[in-house]
C-alpha cells in the first residue's frame, strides 16, 4: 500500500471533456428548431452508419439521457415525475432505471432546462441486455417513427477468449441489412469511405483510452474514476469522431505527462480501489467521502470494456501493462471496417454478459491496477450489470481483496439510502487498513 | 387418466435416475425451451430435462444470484447446489433472458459437469439472417453433442429426431383441441403437467402414452365442472397447485401463452433438405417469447387469436416477480386484452406465494366475469 505524499495539480483536460457533454445536450434540445434530424436510441447503437449518411444528425442516447434528467432536471423533480408516469403506464419499479427515466420524461414530453423532449425522426438500437431492444421499441412505437435494431447474437459463457464467428458474421450481415434499409428509406447513398474513417477514429479513440487504463497502474495513480467520467462518455457516444479522438488524444498525453511527472489526484493516497458498475448519478458525493480517507478509486473493470479489438491477448493474462498497442491494425477497407465493429460490439457486449469473463475481467483489473479492494454497486434495475456481481464479489474476497456491495438505482433516488451506504463504507475503509474518521 | 402425468412432473428425479441406470445414457440439463431438443434426440443416448425449481423457500442461491434477478432462476440454481439434480450429466442454455443465464452460469461453476454449452439464440428474429444465424450455431451445437457422446449425428439421426420430437409436438396441439369445449375436456392444471411431462420424460416413452390418451379423453366422464373460461398469459409456472387452486375456485384455464404451456409444442419442424436450417426455422416461426418479440409486436396478435380461438373469456396474466421480459409485454397486453373485451387480473408469482389471496381474488375475478356475461 502506497503511503507517501505526492504531488497535485488540476487534470486541465477535465473541463473541456465535460463542456462536450453540455453542448451535445444544448444541441439536442435545439435539434427540432434547427431542422436536424434526430435519431434515438442507445449508446452502442450503430449510430456510426446513420453518421456516414447524415453528418449533420444528432443522435441522443437513452443511457446518458437518463443521467441527464437527474442531474439537469432536479430543480423540476423531472427524475422523480419521470418515475412515476412510467409506472402510471403500468411498469414496475423494478425495470431499468435509464430506461424508466427515458420513457418517463417522454410520456411527460418534458427535458431538463424547460426544454421539450425532442422528437426523434427514427429509432436505432442494438439489442444488447434484455431491456434495450424492448425500450427502443417503445419509443419508436409511441413516437410512430421507424424503428432498426442489430443485435450480437451469442455469447461463449465458457470465459473463453473466443470471437465466434458465427456471431460475427450475423452483426455483420445485419450491418449490411442497415445500410440497405437506409439506403432505400431516405433515397440516399452510404458513403464508405466516411464509414472507414469513423471507424479508424474509433480504433484510434480505443487504443488511447487503453493506454490511459493502463496508466493508471501506476503508483500514485495518475487519474481517479470522477475524472474518467467525462472521458466515458466520450468513448460510449463519439468515439468515432475525429474531434474527440484529437480530445482523447490529449486526455491520454496530459495523463502521460502526469506519470512522467508524478502528479496524481490524491497526493495522499493510502488504498488502491476499483469501482464495479456506474455510480449513482445524485450521490457522486459517495467519492468525496472515499478521497476524504485517502482511498483512491482508479476505475471499474467497464472501464475496460473497449480494449478488446485493439489490444492483443496475451496468453499470461489480458490486462498486461507491457502488451504492445496495436496502432498498425485499423481497418482499412469496408471489409474490415464492418468486422471491427462487430468485433468489439460482440465483445463489450459479452463483456456484460458473461460471468466467467467477469470475473476474470475484475481480477485482472485488480492485479494490473494493484488495488487493494473493489467496491460493487449492485443496481436495481440493471440486469446487465448485476449479472455476474454475487460471484464477482465472492472471487475478488477469495482472492484476498476487501469487497463491498452496496445497492442502488443510478437514476430512481427512492432507491438510495446514504445511511446503509455509507456504514457499509466505513466498513470496507476499515478494512483497507483506514481508521474511520468521525461522521 | 391424466394422473400419471402429474405424477411424472412430481416424480421427475426418481424418473430421470430410473432412466439412466436403465439406459446407460446421458442425462442433459436444460436451461430454457429455445433448446432444440430434436437434435438431442438425434445423438442417441440422451435425455434432455428442464431444469425447474423445488418452489421451497431456499437461500444456496443468494451468494450466486443478485437480488434483483427472478425468484425462477434463483430456484433452479438452488435445485442444482441442494443435489437433486446430482444426475445430470451436463446442462445446457439456449439465450434466453439474463436471468436464467445467471442460473446457467452459476450452475456450470460451481456444479462442474462433462458438458456445459450456451446456445446461442437471436432476439430480433423477424430479421433477415436469423434462421441463418441460428442454422450456423445449431452446427456447432450438433458437433459439441457429437465430440461429447463419440457418435457423429447423420441426417438420418436428425430425422429421426425431428420425428420425435415433431410426434409429442402434434400429440399435445390435437390434445389441446379438446380444451376448447365447454367445459374442457381436461383442466389447466392437467395440462400444463401434459407439456411438463414432455419436458421431462423420454418422448420415445411419453409418445405411446399422449397416443392413448388421445384416444381415451373424449370419453372422459370426471373431467373440469363448467367454470369462467380464462387463459393465463406471461411467466413460466410450474406451480401445479397454484393452477389446482385457481380451477377450484370456479375458473377453467383453457388455454395459456407460456413457456410451460403451449408455446412449447404449438408449432413443428416443417422438412427442409438442410434439416439444422429446418430446426431453426421453427424456432422462428414459434410463438414468441416477450424476449424475442423485439422489432414487429406479434405477440399481441397471436394471444388475443388464442383467447379467441379457445373462447377465453378473460385473462389471468402472470408474472413471476422480477421477470423483466414480461414486465415489459403485460402492461402492453393487459391494454390490448381490456380494449378487445377480455378482463383481466394480474398475479405476481413467487417462489411461494400466498395461497388465500390467491383464492379470494380468483374468486373476485370469476364473479365478475360471471356478471360480465349475464
Ligand atoms: S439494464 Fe443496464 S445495461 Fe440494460 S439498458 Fe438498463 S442500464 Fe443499460
Ligand atoms: S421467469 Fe422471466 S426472468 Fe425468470 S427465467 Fe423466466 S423469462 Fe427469465
Amino acid at each position: 500500500m502506497a503511503t507517501s505524499d505526492y504531488r497535485t495539480e488540476p487534470f486541465k483536460i477535465y473541463d473541456k471533456a465535460k463542456e462536450f457533454r453540455l453542448k451535445h445536450y444544448r444541441d439536442a434540445l435545439a435539434a427540432n428548431e434547427n431542422g436536424r434530424m434526430v435519431v434515438l436510441g442507445n449508446f452502442h447503437a450503430p449510430k456510426e452508419f446513420m453518421v456516414a449518411m447524415f453528418p449533420d444528425m444528432v443522435f441522443i442516447a437513452g443511457e446518458p439521457w437518463g443521467v441527464f434528467i437527474t442531474r439537469e432536471g432536479e430543480e423540476t423533480s423531472l427524475p422523480r415525475r419521470a418515475v412515476e408516469e412510467v409506472e402510471k403506464h403500468g411498469f414496475k419499479q423494478d425495470m431499468c432505471g435509464y430506461m424508466r427515466m427515458s420513457w418517463g420524461s417522454m410520456w411527460l414530453k418534458e427535458a431538463p432546462w424547460g426544454k421539450p423532449y425532442p422528437k426523434p425522426d427514427m429509432v436505432l438500437a442494438t439489442n444488447q441486455c434484455d431491456y434495450k431492444g424492448k425500450w427502443n421499441q417503445v419509443l419508436a412505437e409511441e413516437s410512430g417513427v421507424p424503428f432498426y435494431c442489430v443485435e450480437s447474437g451469442s455469447y461463449l459463457g465458457d470465459g473463453s477468449w473466443k470471437t465466434p464467428e458465427p456471431a460475427i458474421k450475423y452483426l455483420v450481415n445485419q450491418y449490411y441489412d442497415l445500410i440497405d434499409w437506409l439506403e432505400k428509406r431516405y433515397k440516399r447513398k452510404f458513403d464508405e469511405e466516411k464509414f472507414i474513417e469513423l471507424m479508424r477514429n474509433t480504433w484510434a479513440s480505443r487504443c488511447m483510452w487503453s493506454e490511459v487504463i493502463q496508466m493508471q497502474s501506476n503508483v500514485p495513480a495518475p487519474l481517479e474514476f470522477k475524472l474518467l467520467l467525462p472521458f466515458f462518455m466520450i468513448m460510449e457516444y463519439w468515439s468515432y469522431k475525429k474531434e474527440m479522438l484529437g480530445v482523447l488524444t490529449e486526455f491520454r498525453d496530459e495523463t502521460r505527462y502526469r506519470v512522467q511527472q508524478g502528479i496524481t489526484p490524491m497526493p495522499d493516497e493510502k488504498a488502491r480501489v476499483l469501482h464495479e458498475g456506474l455510480p449513482p448519478w445524485y450521490a457522486l458525493n459517495m467519492f468525496r467521502y472515499l478521497r476524504e480517507h485517502k482511498v483512491a478509486v482508479l476505475a471499474g473493470s467497464n472501464h475496460f470494456m473497449f480494449m478488446p479489438a485493439v489490444l492483443p491477448i496475451p496468453k499470461h493474462g489480458w490486462y498486461d501493462p507491457a502488451a504492445p498497442i496495436m496502432w498498425d491494425a485499423a481497418p482499412k477497407t469496408l471489409e474490415e471496417a464492418m468486422r471491427f465493429r462487430a468485433v468489439y460490439q460482440w465483445h463489450t457486449d459479452a463483456w456484460g454478459i458473461d460471468t466467467r469473463r467477469k470475473i476474470y475481467n475484475l481480477k485482472a483489473a485488480l492485479k494490473m491496477l494493484k488495488a487493494n479492494g473493489v467496491i460493487i454497486e449492485q443496481d436495481r434495475g440493471c440486469e446487465f450489470f448485476s449479472l455476474g456481481v454475487p460471484e464477482m464479489k465472492s472471487a475478488a474476497a477469495a482472492a484476498g481483496y476487501s469487497t463491498m456491495l452496496y445497492e442502488a438505482n443510478r437514476v430512481d433516488q427512492r432507491e438510495w439510502s446514504w445511511p446503509h451506504v455509507s456504514d457499509a463504507l466505513d466498513a470496507f475503509i476499515e478494512s483497507l487498513g483506514i481508521p474511520r474518521m468521525k461522521k | 387418466m391424466l394422473s400419471r402425468f402429474n405424477d411424472f412432473v412430481d416424480r421427475r428425479h426418481e424418473y430421470a435416475r430410473e432412466w439412466k441406470a436403465r439406459t446407460g445414457g446421458k442425462v442433459l440439463g436444460t436451461f430454457c425451451t429455445y433448446v432444440p431438443e430434436d437434435i438431442i434426440y438425434a445423438a442417441g443416448n440422451i435425455l434432455p430435462v428442464r431444469i425447474l425449481g423445488g418452489l421451497q423457500p431456499q437461500d444456496v442461491s443468494e451468494s450466486h444470484i443478485a437480488g434483483l434477478y427472478c425468484p425462477f432462476c434463483r430456484d433452479c440454481l438452488s435445485q442444482g447446489l441442494l443435489g437433486k439434480y446430482d444426475y445430470l450429466d451436463g446442462v445446457m442454455i439456449a439465450k434466453s433472458c439474463m436471468h436464467m443465464a445467471q442460473a446457467f452460469h452459476s450452475w456450470s461453476l460451481h456444479i462442474p459437469l462433462s458438458y456445459s454449452y450456451f446456445l446461442g439464440v437471436p432476439s430480433l428474429i423477424g430479421g433477415r439472417h436469423a434462421t441463418e444465424y441460428l442454422a450456423d450455431e445449431m452446427k456447432d451445437f450438433k458437433q459439441s453433442l457429437e465430440k461429447w457422446t463419440g457418435n457423429t449425428i447423420t441426417d438420418k439421426d436428425l430425422d429421426r429426431g425431428i420425428e420425435t420430437v415433431n410426434t409429442t409436438r402434434r400429440y399435445l396441439r390435437q390434445l389441446y383441441e379438446l380444451r376448447k369445449s365447454d367445459p374442457p375436456l381436461f383442466s389447466g392444471a392437467e395440462a400444463t403437467a401434459l407439456v411438463l411431462s414432455a419436458q421431462l420424460i423420454d418422448k420415445r416413452e411419453l409418445n405411446p402414452l399422449l397416443a392413448q390418451l388421445q384416444n381415451d379423453l373424449p370419453e372422459r366422464k370426471d373431467g373440469p365442472k363448467p367454470g369462467a373460461r380464462i387463459m393465463v398469459v406471461g411467466s413460466e409456472n410450474h406451480d401445479l397447485e397454484l393452477l389446482r387452486l385457481i380451477e377450484s375456485r370456479g375458473a377453467n384455464i383453457v388455454i395459456e401463452d407460456q413457456c410451460t404451456g403451449s408455446r412449447y409444442f404449438w408449432n413443428e419442424v416443417v422438412p427442409q433438405e438442410d434439416r439444422l436450417t429446418a430446426i431453426a426455422q421453427r424456432f422462428i416461426d414459434r410463438p414468441r417469447c416477450p424476449l424475442k418479440d423485439v422489432t414487429e409486436r406479434r405477440r399481441l396478435d397471436h394471444v388475443l387469436n388464442l383467447a379467441k380461438e379457445f373462447n377465453a373469456r378473460g385473462a389471468l396474466l402472470v408474472n413471476q416477480k422480477f421477470c423483466a421480459p414480461h414486465e415489459y409485454d403485460i402492461p402492453r397486453i393487459n391494454k390490448m386484452l381490456q380494449e378487445k373485451g377480455f378482463p383481466t387480473f394480474l398475479m405476481e408469482l413467487d417462489t411461494t406465494i400466498h395461497r388465500g389471496a390467491v383464492a379470494t381474488r380468483t374468486e373476485a375475478f370469476v364473479e365478475m366475469l360471471e356478471m360480465d356475461v349475464a
